[in-house]
């Protein structure tokens, strides 16, 4: 049907997805983005359950164990010690895993609500759920750069002490000047 | 000064968006954080495939058995790479994209932020699904060999 040309100038005033002055080609791709961070969310939250039974199971079950069997003297007791710091390492491991997962169901949960409230408040949200984890993951990185220059610096260290406390007795490499007949 | 008289409503910044002054402030505090993430990436990339270049010059060294081992090996190092380097696309696609946002306040712009940082995750996503599949294939195989050995 032809729009009639002569009728008066109206304008639309019912709240639809534009309320939040988000164009619905926006909305739709945060409704795409959505399906993917749920799924990873929801593994990383899998991964870090798996994570703190395998540090429970480290900490207290092996570290026991080991302490307990007969006749393994005191290495036991010392592996027992490194078994409950690994199991408690691995409990921490898994506190990292559990901040973006939450942050990513914000996200994911946020932009649900948008879709169907149109709120500026769902879209806001939202943005600062994937905000705060891109915050974590950046503090992340600097903290894995700052490891990773300690652990060189140690290393180096280490290797310069370990060559210099070599012993210097050694008899003088020489090279023979005549074959041996 | 902020004026503390003026009516509530939306922010806006361009000809044809209305944002609110908090999204577009979101905005703002987090392409910071793509950027540098995605440049520690890119950073990473760059030190993989000059780290597969090293390692190939010195299979080359060893003769011609030795130079196909390379190939092969810097092969697998710039592959590598490339799961570095897509994603770091994205997330700075993603910083470049909001800051055009933020200047110019224009939907398309918001639209390619967003489309960006929707394919750095659908890329996430994907590998994810393959690796849970190779785990998979990996769990079956190695029950079928226990059973059959």
């Amino acid at each position: 049907m032809v729009e009639n040309p002569y009728s008066t100038p109206s304008a639309n005033i019912t709240p639809d997805s534009s309320s939040t002055g988000l164009p619905p080609k926006a909305l739709d791709i945060l409704l795409r983005t959505r399906g993917w961070t749920k799924f990873l969310a929801i593994l990383w939250l899998i991964g870090a359950a798996f994570m703190v039974l395998a540090g429970i199971g480290m900490a207290f079950g092996l570290a026991k164990g080991i302490a307990s069997t007969p006749g393994i003297g005191p290495a036991g007791s010392m592996l027992a010690k490194y078994g409950t710091f690994y199991g408690l390492f691995y409990i921490v491991l898994a506190l990292l895993y559990i901040y973006p997962a939450m942050r990513m169901l914000g996200f994911s949960k946020s932009v649900r609500k948008l879709a169907t409230s149109h709120s500026t408040q769902d879209l806001n949200h939202a943005l600062d759920q994937h905000r705060k984890f891109w915050k974590f993951a950046g503090c992340m990185m600097i903290a894995m750069f700052i490891f990773w220059f300690v652990m060189i610096g140690f290393m180096g260290v280490a290797g310069v002490k370990a060559s210099s406390s070599m012993p210097s007795g050694f008899p003088p490499v020489t090279t023979p000047m005549t074959p041996a007949p | 000064m902020e004026d503390t008289y003026a009516p509530p409503g939306s922010y806006e910044s361009g000809s044809d968006s209305v944002i609110n002054a908090e999204t577009m402030d979101i905005f703002r505090r987090t392409r910071g954080w793509t950027k540098f993430v995605g440049i520690f990436l890119m950073v990473i990339a760059i030190l993989m495939i000059v780290a597969g270049i090293f390692v190939a010059i010195r299979y080359a060294s060893m003769g011609a058995t030795g130079a196909g081992t390379g190939v092969v090996v810097l092969g697998v190092y710039i592959v590598m790479a490339i799961f570095y380097i897509y994603p770091a696309r994205r997330l700075l696609g993603y910083s470049k994209a909001s800051r055009q946002f933020l200047s110019s306040g224009s939907d398309s712009d918001l639209c390619q932020a967003l489309d960006q940082i929707q394919k750095f995750w659908r890329f996430m996503g994907v590998i994810m699904v393959v690796v849970l599949v190779v785990y998979a294939l990996a769990f079956i195989v190695g029950i079928l060999g226990a059973i059959f050995a």
